[in-house]
């Protein structure tokens, strides 16, 4: 199904990462969190990232500034492979579009997908306001901002996903096991 | 309160010392429940970025059904009982006195049945180590979920950066059952992974400061 060549480039949680064609980018067990690419067409360039929470509060941008003067001082999260801000539905497309916009991709060129954005519990995590749905509001809401259409979604029920996005062809490919 | 995020040598062992007490009795209470021998297979705690959490207990798309609990008292914190999915269809039939191997699915009253075995464990632990630290802590109503395991975790690692938490002390205890009767394809394990955020770690360590005659337990 997949080239030969292509390559698979794992998204942890709190991680974002730009990928072309021929490879694959790839998230796995997304429960309430919510996974957000951007493709490219004619680049057949994107980004995949993989966030916890719609947007940080004042508390936690000070902790996260805290964070990123941490990671200057050590090494010690690099090898952790997650960004405190990308956490954040709201920063990590930020995120996405000026790294793309570096690499030659505009956003103007862009079309995005949503997986994932499940409540899980139905007790402490209920809809409608359950931290998925929240995410999922989110990510629409700032892709609106900016001017990014939104073509597909497999996002809420109570469902973990997996997804792999195919750089050649954009199609994201969503797997569950319920 | 000042936080501290590396805990020493001292720190770590008075931890697990602690962690030992709570899981010895939650190993008893857990065999009296499903009448058969438990043992703690290993237990290990560890400071960690909350991202890092799924991966102590096993890969994102493993298959499990998770018990989770919040913490409540002295400190704030979380719980999780991880069954993998064998072990959770076992154990349920061990609680419902069916033949180990006769359930394919969960059934609600089963759902029920694990959610009270994270409830006896959860007290049962927090019990011992509120009793040797002198800290009240106790466990919320449980919530299950059966999924891949990182999807039945994340709702809970968001909930701690919320509350803008991004380092946890994970306490990872290991538990084997059914070690003498069962087959080794029956033997069930469980996973129990409890999460304190930095300030109630650093109040759980000022109490295993005094009790350990004043050593410094983190850096």
């Amino acid at each position: 199904m997949f080239e030969p060549d292509s390559k698979i480039i794992e998204v942890s949680m709190s991680d974002m990462k730009i990928a072309t064609n021929p490879h694959i980018l790839r998230s796995s067990g997304i429960g309430s969190c919510v996974v957000i690419t951007l493709y490219d067409p004619i680049g057949r360039i994107g980004a995949m990232a993989h966030s916890m929470l719609p947007a940080a509060t004042q508390k936690n941008a000070e902790i996260n500034a805290e964070e990123r003067r941490r990671d200057q001082r050590s090494s010690a999260l690099d090898s952790a492979n997650f960004s405190a801000s990308l956490r954040y539905v709201e920063d990590a497309i930020d995120a996405m579009i000026v790294e793309l916009a570096k690499l030659g991709a505009p956003k103007e060129r862009m079309e995005a997908k949503l997986v994932g954005g499940a409540s899980m519990f139905e007790v402490f995590d209920k809809n409608p306001n359950s931290i998925g749905t929240q995410n999922v509001e989110a990510a629409k809401k700032k892709l609106e901002e900016e001017g990014i259409k939104v073509v597909a979604t497999d996002t809420g029920e109570n469902c973990g996903r997996s997804a792999d996005f195919d750089l050649t062809t954009g199609i994201v490919e969503v797997k569950t096991k319920i | 309160m000042e936080t501290k995020n590396q805990l020493t040598k001292e720190g770590i062992a008075a931890f697990e010392k602690m962690a030992h007490e709570g899981a010895k009795k939650a190993s008893v209470s857990l065999s009296k429940l499903i009448n058969q021998e438990t043992e703690v297979m290993a237990l290990a705690v560890r400071t960690l970025p909350v991202e890092k959490i799924p991966e102590i207990v096993g890969s994102p798309e493993d298959m499990v059904t998770t018990v989770i609990m919040e913490i409540k008292g002295d400190v704030n914190g979380s719980l999780a009982l991880v069954y993998p999915q064998k072990s959770a269809l076992n154990i349920a039939d061990l609680l419902a006195k069916r033949e180990i191997g006769s359930t394919a699915q969960l059934a609600e009253l089963d759902k029920s049945a694990l959610k009270e075995s994270g409830n006896i464990i959860a007290g049962s632990f927090l019990a011992a180590i509120s009793d040797y630290l002198t800290i009240n802590m106790v466990e919320s109503i449980p919530d299950i979920a059966t999924n891949m395991l990182k999807a039945t975790i994340d709702f809970m690692l968001a909930g701690f950066i919320k509350k803008g938490v991004s380092d946890t002390v994970a306490f990872e205890i290991d538990f084997g059952m059914g070690t003498t009767t069962t087959t080794a394809t029956e033997k069930i394990k469980a996973y129990f992974v409890l999460l304190l955020d930095t300030e109630s770690a650093a109040k759980v360590l000022g109490s295993l400061k005094k009790i350990s005659g004043g050593r410094d337990m983190a850096e």
